[in-house]
């Protein structure tokens, strides 16, 4: 890639003695989870229907295991990456170069995008597990390393744009963590109507005659909610979760109702890989010397 | 030819540059001096194109410098007073990253950076980490690195601040080269000495504002105009002599006051062009025991303090 601050931070990131060691740590970690839920099972000569269901939720386990790890290490990965280089004050000195605000940023993205796409492929072996014993199919995998990636990538980019506006790293870091974890709870606002719906019923129950509230849309939020993406990746796959979520929530239920779990999947992967396109954007603009203004009542020439 | 026409920025409410015109030619190196906070680093941000002004145009051969950044930044090469270097990262990988930065191939960048290395002595160097090397050493890898794209202006601001003597002194040997290779150089310091040595013209700025601006003579002769004139006359000259001496200096005309010191030695405050001084000088030859004659040399840190004194 001809992307010189991609080939930098890769080169120093490699040299890292941290790198090496947390790549083996998270690939020990998921083959311990690999080995209780699936490998461990097949090691008895006699293999029942439970154990093979069992294969499947290890698979979802593992999905869910990066899922979290992803959006805990992905924010804090960048919102160092720009504001680290001010308070090394070596910004100025890249952005004197012929660099350009939009390949600075890029780099930096890619370059701990590439780190973490290295995780998700370390942790290929362990999902491709699923693949022997049934369950899940070889396109499903791809999707959910597809899904996981447009994840890491979404969250590293808040990082980059938080990195982008505020000068301090501290700072950095707490807003994209802030930032990352107010989408996943203001776009499950519209569950507030399931409280509400409650409340209605009981009002039926009291009031004869009094028809039933009903919410007859799907809250566009939903589909903006990483998590719940997770939820239909799973429920679409292995079936996890999909009679908990109709249980759980009329709203979401609805939602699921009209937009089954592939379809409502594919529209979060959509929203994490525009997120990501918006937000890389947003960061190169802010690097842009901008003019001031002079104050009022200033003499002018 | 690097110009600067009303060049003025605020931050905020507060006034950091105030309509700062001058003009440097090129090849020139030009010393740029002014107390701490007097807007040498605005200026030289603005030209390194990491600010723009509020009002004014600095152009670069005729490129407006805000207008057109990208242009400039090939044509400019930035030291910035205070700058960090990265760890894990070897002194020819250090300059290799930026050479990448300026879209140059494998080979070009081999070969600039170990001539880059030998330029500003660190070719033994190479292979040491950054992270590691002296402040000295780190600021000479720094203007390397500022001279990767063989740009035509060099913007250094404050290169010497922390340095020893001896990497001063090495610091100048490179300037120097740089100026006998036809780059235009511009250099910030807030010691006027240290930049009068080496530089072709000087700018001095107070509070945002031009002071001075000319060559290093304009400024020795704008100055030591008004610099006493020291005469000594023989130590064993009788009383009478002396007077007659005083006497005849007082009279001259253009002498506004005549002190007098031990040893016989008088302080001659005369504001007399050339001539005037060397006629007044066989006039006292003529008629005084003289020994000595001259106006001291010029105190440059007398100077920069009157300069920037009244502002």
């Amino acid at each position: 890639m001809n992307n010189p601050i991609f080939a930098f931070s890769a080169i120093r990131r490699m040299r890292s003695a941290r790198t090496p060691l947390l790549v083996t740590l998270y690939s020990l970690l998921l083959a311990t989870l690999a080995y209780f839920t699936v490998y461990g099972r097949f090691m008895d000569a006699t293999v029942t229907l439970g154990d093979m269901r069992l294969s499947v939720d290890g698979y979802a386990y593992m999905v869910m295991l990066q899922f979290g790890m992803l959006v805990l290490v992905a924010p804090a990965m960048t919102a160092g990456s720009i504001s680290g280089e001010r308070e090394r004050q070596t910004l100025d000195l890249l952005l004197v170069t012929d660099t350009g605000t939009g390949r600075l940023v890029l780099g930096k993205l890619l370059e701990s995008f590439g780190f973490l796409a290295l995780l998700v492929m370390c942790s290929l072996p362990m999902l491709s597990l699923v693949l022997i014993t049934g369950g899940a199919t070889f396109g499903q995998v791809m999707v959910s390393v597809a899904f996981l990636l447009l994840t890491a990538l979404a969250a590293l980019s808040v990082g980059l744009l938080c990195s982008s506006l505020f000068q301090r790293t501290v700072t950095a870091t707490v807003m994209s963590y802030l930032s990352v974890f107010a989408l996943g709870i203001v776009t499950l606002l519209p569950l507030w109507y399931d409280v509400k719906r409650i409340g209605d019923l009981y009002d039926a129950m009291n009031i004869v005659g009094q028809p039933l509230h009903m919410i007859e849309y799907t809250p566009l939020s939903f589909t903006l909610n990483p998590g719940l993406g997770l939820f239909s990746l799973l429920a679409a796959q292995t079936q996890m979760f999909s009679g908990t979520l109709w249980q759980f929530s009329y709203s979401l239920a609805n939602t699921y109702a009209y937009l089954p779990f592939d379809h409502f999947l594919y529209c979060n992967m959509a929203f994490l890989g525009a997120a990501s396109v918006l937000l890389t954007a947003l960061a190169a603009l802010n690097l842009h010397v901008r003019k001031p203004k002079a104050p009022k009542g200033s003499k002018r020439a | 030819m690097l110009v600067l026409d009303g060049l003025t920025r605020y931050y905020g409410s507060f006034l950091a540059l105030d309509h700062l015109s001058l003009t440097i030619h090129d090849g020139e190196l030009h010393g740029f001096v002014g107390p701490n906070g007097a807007g040498k680093t605005t200026t030289m941000r603005i030209l390194a194109t990491l600010l723009k002004p509020t009002e004014g145009t600095a152009t670069l051969d005729g490129v407006d410098v805000a207008g057109r950044p990208r242009e400039i930044r090939r044509l400019m090469g930035y030291m910035p007073d205070f700058f960090g270097v990265y760890d894990r990262l070897k002194s020819w990988e250090y300059l290799d990253f930026y050479a990448r930065c300026y879209g140059f191939g494998p080979k070009e960048r081999r070969r600039m950076t170990d001539s880059l290395l030998e330029l500003v002595n660190l070719s033994d160097k190479r292979d040491s980490y950054v992270d590691v090397l002296s402040r000295g050493m780190k600021q000479r890898l720094c203007l390397a690195r500022a001279l990767i794209h063989d740009p035509r202006l060099l913007i250094l601001d404050e290169p010497a601040s922390g340095m020893d003597p001896r990497a001063r002194a090495e610091m100048k040997g490179i300037l120097r080269t740089l100026k006998d290779m036809g780059k235009t150089v511009l250099i910030s310091s807030h010691i006027l000495p240290e930049l009068s040595e080496m530089c072709d013209s000087l700018t001095i700025i107070d509070h945002g504002r031009l002071v001075f601006s000319g060559s290093v003579e304009e400024l020795g002769r704008h100055m030591s105009g008004n610099a006493p004139i020291q005469v000594r006359l023989a130590a064993g000259a009788e009383a009478g002599a002396v007077e007659a001496a005083v006497m005849l200096i007082r009279q001259y005309p253009g002498v506004t006051g005549v002190g007098r010191e031990e040893g016989n030695v008088l302080t001659v405050d005369f504001d007399g062009g050339e001539d005037a001084t060397a006629d007044l000088l066989r006039q006292l030859a003529a008629g005084a025991p003289l020994v000595d004659f001259h106006r001291p040399p010029l105190n440059l840190e007398k100077v920069f303090m009157e300069v920037t004194q009244g502002e």
